[in-house]
C-alpha cells in the first residue's frame, strides 16, 4: 500500500469531507492527512468555510449557565411574572385591590401619546431629552415612567401629570409649583427631585426624580399581615424624619399613604415621594365634583371634612399608615369611601397593642396619639415623632450594624437639632434614651471590629447629590458648604440643618472646583468648560469670569485674596487680578494640571498633575523656582501648610509626599493608605495632614510621627476632596458616592490636648 | 428539542400572545444562555448578570407588542441587542455612581465600551448569537451522525483533545479523526448558515 506522498488538491479535500471519493482514495487521503500537518489544517479550514465553526464550538458543552447560577431562578421568576400578566391585562402599579374604598381610575392602561417617537426601538418614546423605557406605575395623579436622561446619562423616574388634568391650567400650574417646593427638600428620606419641567402652553408638565430601586410600603402590606414591631418603628421613624425636613420647608405632603412610601432595596431606607401633588388633583376634582377624593383610608379628619391640610394632617396620615403596619388592618376600613371618611371623623380604632400583642405599649400609644381627631392633640411636630420613635427603635435591639451608622448617625444629629428648638419634657426624655441607645449601637461595631473599620467619629451626611462631588469648601463662618458636582452644578448646604440651601448650574460639563474667598462674599468655581467664575455668594450672580482653553481643575486664591491662580488640562497656568480681571502672569508646560495652591506667604504657586512633578513657581512672574520629583504616577492634589515651609502632594498609588518648599527637599513620605489619594489638607495648626483615598477612607496623619492617628470610613466610593471647617474641629469629605460627610473631630482634639 | 427552530417572525408573534407559555420557554431557552454569557463577558458577576438578564427579558415581555419587525433593521436580534446594551449602560452608570468595589479604571473602561464601543460590543454579540445557533445546530445534527464520527468531533473540536489521543479513546486512526472532525464541521457549518439565513429572512 502506498501512501500518497503529494498533497491532495482542494477538490480532493472537499471530496474527502463530503464523502464523494472512492473507498480507496478515501483511505489513501486519510492516511496522508494522518501525517501531513498542512493538510490537517487545510481540511478543517475547508470544512469551516466562512463560519468560524472551530471557535464557536470550542467549549460549547458548557454553554449554559452553571447549575448553581442565580440565572435559573431569575429566568424562572420572570417567566412566571410574564405568564401571569398574560392571564389579565398587564397590571401597572397602584394595585389597591384589597382596599375596596380606593377610588380606581377606570382607564387601565396609560395613554402615552404625549411622547414623541424614539429613534431607539428599545424605548417607548421620548420626552424632551428623556428616553422613556417603561411605565413604572399609574395612578389618579399621573403616570410614573422610567427614563434615561440622555444629557446626564442616568436613569431617572418621570412623573407626568395625568393627561386628563393637563388641560386644566390651575392643576398644571399647581403641579409644577408643588414640584418646585418639593425640589427644595433635600433629605435622605425624601426622593430627590431633579427637575420640574416648565409647563408651557400645550406641553405636558412633568417632574424628574431619582429612580428608586425598591418596592412600596403598599407592596409590603399587601398580604394583610402586620410588620415586625421594630420595622413599624423604623419605617415610621424614617417617614417622620422625611416629613420633618419637608415641614421645615413649609411643604405639607397631604397624601401620606403606603403607596407613597418607597423602600429602597439595597439600603431598606424609606423614601417619601409625591409631596404636595395631591393638591393639584384636588383642584380639578373639587371644581368638578365639589368633593375631595384620593385615598381616604389615610386621610385626616380635617381633610375628610374638606378643611385645609397642614403639617399635623400629615402626622395623622402617618399614624394611619403606622396603624396598618402594626396591625395589618387599615384603621378606618369601610366598604365605601363615604364610610371610611365617617370612620375617620368619628371612630377611634382599637389600640394596636390590643390587636397585635407584639406591639409595645409606647409604640401603640404613640400611634394612637397621632390618630387624635383634633390636630392640637397630636404630637407637636414630625421631628418630635421621629425623636420618640428613635428611642423605640433602639429598644428593639439588634438592627443591622450596616444600617445603623448611615441612617442613625444622621438621625441622632437631626433629632438633637430639632430637640434644641423643642422644650417639651417627654421629648427630651425620649431623645436621651434614643440617642444613647443609637449611639451605643453605632459605637459597638467599631469597638469590636478591627481597628481599620474606621474610628467612631460622629458624622453628618449631606446625601443624594446628583453625581460625584469633586470638591467642597466651607464658608468662612463654617455654617455652609459649597459643593462642586459632576453634573455641572454647585450646591450650597446648611451643615447643621443638613438642608440644601441652593443648587444652580455653574458650568457646562463637570464643575471641578469650588473655593470661598478668604474675606469677601465670593465663591470661585472652575469647570470642564474652561471657565473660572467668581460668584457673589449671597446672590449667586456671576461677578467675574475668565475663559481658558481647556478644563480647569486647579484654582486657588492668593492668601491676601487679591489674585487667583488657575491651571488647566493643557498645562496653562495663569494669575488673574480679581478686581480688574487682568491677567498678571502666564506660564505653560506640557502636562495636565490637576491641582494648584498658593503658599501661605503668597510668594509661591505650586502645581501638580500628569507629569508626576510638583512645580513651584514665583507667584508674580510665574518663573519656575523648583521641580520636586518623587511621585511614581500622576499627582492629584497639592496643599501648602498654613504654617512653615511645608507643601504636601498626593496622587496615584498611595503616594503622599511632604516637601520643604524652600529647600526643595522631601521631608517625609507617608505610608499606610489604600489605592490612589485624591484629597489633601493640613489642619489649621499645621501639625496634621488629612488625606482622602480611592477606597473611601479619609485619614488623619500626625506629621510629627508620620503615623495615622484616625481613619474615617463611611463613604462607599473614592473620596475626592477633604477640607476643614475654619471655625471648628470638623473635617468635610466629598466623594464619588454623591455624598458629603462632615466629621466632628473634637474628641480627637481633646485627646491630643490631654 | 425536536421542533424546527423558530424563525424570528413566528417567535415574535408567539411572544405577543401572552397565553403562549411555550413561546417564553423557547425564548428563554434560545436566548437566555446567550444573554447570560454576553453579559458575563462584560465583566458582571453571576448575581448581577442574572438580574440583568431578568431585566432584559422583562423588557422584552413588556415591549414585544411594539416591535414592528417588518420595519426593524436587523430584526429581533438587533432589537434585543439594543435593549441589552441599554440595560448594561444603566448598570455601569449606576455602579459607577454607587461606588465600585474593585478597580475603578477598569470599570470605567467597561462603561465606555458599553456606551461607545458599539462595534466591539456588536461583534461580540454576533459571536454569541452564532454560538447559540451552533448549539442548536449541533442538537439537530447529532442524531443523524454515526456515533464514532460524532465522538471524534466532540473530543477534538469541543473538548480540545489532540487527534491521536481522541483516536485512541474511540478506536480510530489519527487521520480518520481529522476526517471525521472535518465532516461534522462541514455539516454544522451548513446548518449554521441555514439558521443564519433564516434569521436574516
Amino acid at each position: 500500500m502506498t501512501i500518497a506522498s503529494t498533497c491532495p488538491t482542494p477538490e480532493q479535500l472537499t471530496g474527502l469531507i463530503t464523502g464523494a471519493l472512492s473507498d480507496q482514495d478515501n483511505e489513501l487521503l486519510t492516511q496522508h492527512v494522518e501525517h501531513c500537518t498542512m493538510c490537517q489544517v487545510a481540511l478543517q479550514s475547508t470544512a469551516c468555510g466562512k463560519v468560524p465553526v472551530d471557535s464557536l464550538v470550542m467549549g460549547i458543552d458548557q454553554i449554559a449557565p452553571p447549575d448553581q447560577s442565580n440565572y435559573w431562578r431569575a429566568v424562572a421568576s420572570v417567566e412566571e411574572e410574564l405568564s401571569q400578566s398574560g392571564a389579565q391585562q398587564p397590571t401597572l402599579g397602584e394595585t389597591n385591590a384589597n382596599h375596596p374604598a380606593q377610588v380606581k381610575s377606570p382607564t387601565a392602561t396609560a395613554k402615552l401619546d404625549f411622547l414623541e417617537p424614539s429613534d431607539d426601538p428599545a424605548y417607548l418614546g421620548k420626552l424632551h431629552h428623556f428616553q422613556v423605557s417603561r411605565i413604572i406605575g399609574q395612578g389618579g395623579m399621573g403616570i410614573v415612567l422610567e427614563a434615561f436622561d440622555t444629557h446626564l446619562q442616568r436613569t431617572v423616574a418621570i412623573k407626568v401629570l395625568n393627561p386628563q388634568y393637563q388641560t386644566h391650567e390651575v392643576a398644571r400650574q399647581r403641579f409644577c409649583r408643588e414640584g418646585r417646593a418639593a425640589a427644595a427638600i433635600a433629605h435622605e428620606h425624601v426622593v430627590p427631585m431633579y427637575q420640574v419641567a416648565k409647563a408651557a402652553e400645550g406641553e405636558v408638565a412633568f417632574l424628574v426624580m431619582q429612580l428608586i430601586e425598591g418596592d412600596t410600603l403598599e407592596d409590603r402590606l399587601g398580604d394583610g399581615r402586620p410588620l415586625p414591631p421594630n420595622e413599624v418603628a423604623r419605617i415610621g421613624m424614617q417617614i417622620a424624619a422625611g416629613l420633618s425636613a419637608a415641614h421645615k420647608k413649609e411643604v405639607v405632603h397631604r397624601d401620606i399613604k403606603p403607596g407613597n412610601v418607597l423602600i429602597e432595596t439595597d439600603t431598606h431606607r424609606v423614601k417619601l415621594t409625591d409631596f404636595g401633588l395631591a393638591r393639584a388633583v384636588d383642584d380639578v376634582k373639587l371644581t368638578k365634583t365639589g368633593m375631595v377624593t384620593g385615598t381616604p383610608l389615610y386621610m385626616s379628619p380635617e381633610q375628610a371634612l374638606g378643611d385645609t391640610a397642614d403639617e399635623r394632617s400629615d402626622l395623622f396620615s402617618l399614624g394611619a399608615v403606622m396603624y396598618e403596619m402594626a396591625t395589618g388592618q387599615a384603621a378606618f376600613q369601610a366598604p365605601s369611601a363615604i364610610g371610611v371618611m365617617q370612620n375617620i371623623t368619628k371612630l377611634m380604632p382599637e389600640p394596636p397593642h390590643k390587636v397585635n400583642r407584639e406591639i409595645s405599649r409606647p409604640l401603640s400609644d404613640l400611634i394612637m396619639s397621632l390618630l387624635s381627631k383634633k390636630p392640637e392633640d397630636r404630637p407637636e411636630s414630625a421631628s418630635a415623632v421621629a425623636t420618640a420613635l428613635a428611642s423605640i427603635v433602639s429598644e428593639y435591639g439588634p438592627m443591622s450594624p450596616l444600617q445603623v451608622p448611615a441612617v442613625a448617625a444622621t438621625e441622632v444629629k437631626k433629632i438633637s437639632g430639632s430637640y434644641r428648638r423643642n422644650q417639651r419634657r417627654w421629648v427630651m426624655a425620649a431623645w436621651l434614651a434614643g440617642a444613647i441607645g443609637l449611639l451605643s449601637l453605632i459605637a459597638t461595631p467599631f469597638l469590636v471590629g478591627r481597628s481599620d473599620d474606621g474610628d467612631p467619629f460622629p458624622s453628618v451626611v449631606l446625601p443624594d447629590n446628583p453625581g460625584t462631588v469633586w470638591s467642597i469648601d466651607f464658608t468662612p463662618d463654617g455654617k455652609n458648604i459649597a459643593a462642586a458636582i459632576e453634573d455641572g452644578s454647585i450646591r450650597i448646604w446648611d451643615v447643621d440643618d443638613q438642608t440644601l440651601l441652593k443648587s444652580f448650574n455653574a458650568h457646562r460639563g463637570i464643575t471641578w472646583m469650588v473655593v470661598y474667598h478668604p474675606t469677601l462674599p465670593l465663591l470661585m468655581s472652575s469647570g470642564d468648560d474652561g471657565a473660572v467664575r467668581l460668584w457673589n455668594s449671597e446672590t449667586y450672580d456671576v461677578v467675574k469670569e475668565w475663559k481658558m482653553v481647556d478644563s480647569v481643575r486647579g484654582v486657588a486664591f492668593s492668601p491676601d485674596g487679591a489674585k487667583i491662580a488657575a491651571g488647566n488640562r493643557a498645562g496653562e497656568l495663569r494669575i488673574f487680578d480679581i478686581e480688574s480681571g487682568d491677567e498678571l502672569a502666564t506660564s505653560n508646560y506640557d502636562a495636565a494640571i490637576m491641582g494648584v495652591d498658593y503658599s501661605t506667604d503668597g510668594k509661591l504657586v505650586a502645581t501638580v498633575g500628569s507629569d508626576k512633578l510638583v512645580r513651584l513657581f514665583d507667584s508674580t512672574t510665574l518663573t519656575e523656582r523648583n521641580v520636586l520629583s518623587g511621585h511614581s504616577g500622576p499627582i492629584y492634589g497639592v496643599k501648602f501648610n498654613g504654617k512653615g515651609p511645608l507643601v504636601a502632594s498626593v496622587g496615584w498609588n498611595k503616594n503622599i509626599h511632604v516637601w520643604n518648599a524652600q529647600t526643595g527637599k522631601e521631608t517625609m513620605s507617608l505610608d499606610g493608605s489604600e489605592g490612589d489619594i485624591w484629597g489633601v489638607a493640613f489642619c489649621s495648626d499645621g501639625s496634621h495632614l488629612i488625606t482622602g483615598e480611592q477606597q473611601g477612607a479619609t485619614r488623619v496623619w500626625d506629621l510629627a510621627t508620620g503615623q495615622i492617628i484616625a481613619t474615617l470610613r463611611g463613604h462607599t466610593s473614592s473620596v475626592h476632596n477633604v477640607t476643614l471647617d475654619p471655625t471648628a474641629n470638623r473635617i468635610a469629605t466629598s466623594s464619588r458616592d454623591g455624598t458629603i460627610r462632615v466629621w466632628d473631630m473634637s474628641s480627637l482634639v481633646e485627646k491630643s490636648v490631654k | 428539542m425536536t421542533d424546527s427552530p423558530q424563525t424570528r417572525a413566528t417567535l415574535v408573534l408567539r411572544l405577543r400572545d401572552r397565553t403562549d407559555a411555550d413561546a417564553w420557554n423557547d425564548f428563554a431557552r434560545d436566548y437566555g444562555p446567550m444573554l447570560y454569557r454576553f453579559v458575563r463577558s462584560r465583566g458582571l458577576q453571576d448575581a448581577d448578570a442574572s438580574d440583568l438578564v431578568q431585566d432584559v427579558m422583562r423588557s422584552v415581555g413588556m415591549a414585544i407588542d411594539r416591535l414592528d419587525y417588518a420595519k426593524e433593521k436587523g430584526g429581533f436580534r438587533a432589537w434585543l441587542f439594543t435593549i441589552t446594551r441599554n440595560k448594561l449602560s444603566s448598570f455601569f452608570q449606576k455602579r459607577q455612581r454607587i461606588g465600585p468595589t474593585g478597580n475603578d479604571t477598569a470599570q470605567l473602561e467597561l462603561l465606555q465600551q458599553a456606551s461607545d464601543g458599539r462595534n466591539e460590543l456588536e461583534e461580540e454579540w454576533e459571536v454569541e448569537f452564532q454560538r447559540q445557533l451552533a448549539a442548536r445546530a449541533m442538537e439537530t445534527l447529532k442524531p443523524t451522525i454515526e456515533p464514532k464520527t460524532w465522538a471524534a468531533f466532540e473530543l477534538t473540536a469541543i473538548q480540545g483533545l489532540p487527534a491521536d489521543i481522541a483516536g485512541e479513546q474511540i478506536g480510530l486512526s489519527k487521520g480518520a479523526v481529522y476526517v471525521a472532525r472535518s465532516r461534522v464541521t462541514a455539516k454544522l457549518r451548513a446548518e449554521i448558515e441555514r439558521l443564519l439565513l433564516e434569521n436574516e429572512a
